[in-house]
């Protein structure tokens, strides 16, 4: 008995900690900092970089730093964890500590909806798929691209030069790979092996007989070589990670050397004991359940830009065994089976406008308009509440007799 | 706050750490989409071989090398001017005279066309700063439609170019139109790219 009673009070006390105001306060004031922090680093390394190192699940800590990569503030923790601990404290101390009763009754629903709010950003952090659908006006694609995530694609080709199933080496062990790496990758059923060097994020392509190769740049393969670009913060999309590949045999003699840039679209190939196979360092591919067939894309520009200032497509979605005309525009997505298309880029540029569509799978999707719903009702329920007893104790002393 | 120093400390060193694996088993695959089958030019080729398909450029869609030591440049691209202007502009890289007419050559079925076969032979300079020698041969294929000309052509150590004459002539027979999408080729970031074919 006298042995629980020590650990009773530990528990206590780390449930006060847990749930109490000081930890919540400590909470934003991290929040501020981290969203500040960002903010201001995002002018230097981009959006989805900042968005990358501040708010990732894997980001535990983070160190903020200028565009020299001096460190301009002490190290702060990752914005995903502060969150889960804010979470935690608004569970503990707005739900479980809160006192309960219909008085309360409409507080409670609201911070039940703000944790519902804050559990879908992390379902979202965690399960949310993105890509990118390009459609030029008259075409179909059945594909998206998931731009920050190159992969190789390594694939057979049949007798008649069609393209077979590829295998994918993905973006998970090749973004962290820094030049100097050397990454082994074994394919099932394939008596080769790859091994990748020279990986740059941002890279461009050279020919060797145009450009002067310098100390820091890649080997010349084929009459090309890569040298590592400045990384693009306006348009990340315009970053071309490259690298080269040593095709090995069981001996680990070198078959064939290959060089991959992102910004080829077509593969390059090597053969190997009577097989052609193809190669190609692309963005993610990510087949879809459905086929989006372009109609017409209709846009404008910003006066005397070249920058989109209103698009709309309208397309025709065709599955298995049925098609269906939809309307693509500002808040007017479309949605099938948990995945939602909606329209983010359009371009006159070539022969025909094309769009682009980002493409979201999101289990928790519609949870913030349903937590907003919730929020809603509960304090819309507290005020009505407060009002009537407000109005019901003014009546009560209007009751009461002066004396 | 001692502790808290003491954790923040460790943090920093560690925030710069990326394991990289060293080894993956690769076993992740994909179902086909339309992305597979797209192609530069809308053409779907089946090359032979010992044919190597390495990185396009900006006059080169498709792009071969081959033979000892990839000495054997096999490219497709598309080009200007008439059949005849762009033939005898091969031939005169090889400091051979024009010739006057179409008839001059012999001719292949290219994509249901007639296409001019262009043959050279001797001390290749293809100008531009591009490698040549001597002792190379060419073989080339012109074909010319309404909206444009395409050339096919196979240049490196003439006895190696006269071996693989054959295969690049089914080569250019095989050649199919295909249905989908002309992808917008990202050139090569070659600021003087001054390759003429």
């Amino acid at each position: 008995m006298n042995k629980e009673r020590p650990l009773t009070t530990i528990s206590k006390r780390v449930f006060r900690v847990l749930s109490g105001f000081e930890l919540a306060l400590i909470c934003l004031i991290l929040l501020f900092l981290l969203t500040f922090f960002s903010t201001v680093e995002q002018q230097w390394i981009g959006l989805h970089s900042t968005i990358k190192k501040y708010f990732d699940l894997d980001s535990f800590f983070v160190v903020p730093r200028n565009e020299h990569d001096k460190i301009i503030c002490f190290p702060l923790p990752g914005a995903y964890w502060v969150m889960a601990v804010l979470t935690l404290n608004m569970i503990l101390g707005g739900i479980v500590r809160m006192k309960k009763g219909w008085k309360n009754a409409g507080v409670l629903v609201s911070h039940f909806a703000i944790v519902f709010m804050m559990i879908a950003g992390g379902v979202s952090s965690l399960s949310k798929v993105e890509g990118m659908m390009l459609v030029t006006e008259g075409e179909r694609s059945d594909y998206a691209q998931k731009y920050h995530r190159p992969s190789i694609e390594v694939f057979k080709y049949n007798e008649q030069g069609e393209r077979q199933a590829p295998l994918i080496i993905k973006s998970e062990d090749l973004n962290h790979l820094r030049p100097t790496d050397v990454l082994r990758a074994n394919f099932a059923n394939e008596d080769f092996h790859f091994e990748i060097t020279g990986f740059f994020k941002a890279t461009n392509l050279f020919k060797a007989s145009n450009e002067q190769k310098g100390k820091e740049d890649g080997p010349v393969v084929d009459g090309f070589f890569l040298r590592e670009a400045v990384w693009n913060v306006d348009n990340e999309l315009a970053n071309m990670a490259g690298c080269y590949v040593s095709v090995r045999d069981q001996e680990n003699q070198e078959i064939e050397k290959l060089i991959l840039w992102m910004g080829n679209s077509s593969p390059v190939s090597f053969s190997h004991q009577g097989q052609r196979f193809g190669v190609v360092l692309t963005a993610e591919i990510w087949p879809m359940p459905f086929e989006v067939e372009l109609n017409e894309s209709v846009g404008e520009y910003y006066p005397g830009t070249r920058k989109a200032s209103t698009f709309q497509s309208s397309i025709t979605k065709v599955t298995s065994n049925e098609r269906t005309d939809y309307e693509i525009y500002m808040n007017h997505p479309m949605r099938h089976g948990g995945y939602t298309l909606f329209q983010s880029q359009w371009s006159d540029a070539g022969e025909r406008p094309y769009s682009g569509f980002a493409i979201v799978t999101n289990p928790s999707d519609q949870w913030p308009k349903y937590s907003l719903y919730i929020a809603t009702v509960g304090l819309l329920g507290h005020f009505v509440f407060m009002l009537i007893r407000f109005a019901g104790g003014s009546a009560r002393s209007k009751e009461k007799p002066k004396s | 706050m001692r502790h808290f120093v003491l954790l923040a400390a460790c943090a920093v060193p560690l925030s710069g750490c990326h394991e990289s694996k060293p080894v993956v088993e690769v076993t992740e695959t994909r179902r086909l989409t339309l992305y597979d089958q797209e192609r530069l030019g809308n053409i779907v080729d089946q090359p032979p071989l010992d044919w190597r398909l390495i990185p396009p450029t900006r006059f080169r869609n498709i792009n071969f090398v081959s033979g000892p030591d990839d000495s054997v440049e096999i490219f497709l691209g598309n080009s200007s001017g008439t059949a005849l202007e762009n033939a005898n502009r091969w031939l005169r890289q090889f400091g051979l005279n024009p010739a006057e007419s179409d008839q001059d050559f012999g001719t292949i079925e290219v994509l249901g066309r007639e296409a001019l076969l262009v043959e050279a032979e001797g001390t290749y300079n293809p100008g531009m700063g591009a490698q040549g020698g001597e002792g190379y041969g060419l073989v080339g294929a012109i074909r010319a439609s309404a909206s444009q000309l395409m050339t096919i052509k196979m240049v490196g150590p003439a006895e190696v170019v006269a071996a693989k004459k054959s295969d690049f002539i089914d080569y250019c027979q095989s050649l199919k139109q295909t249905e989908g999408a002309i992808i917008q080729q990202e050139t090569p970031q070659t600021p003087n790219n001054p390759e003429i074919e």
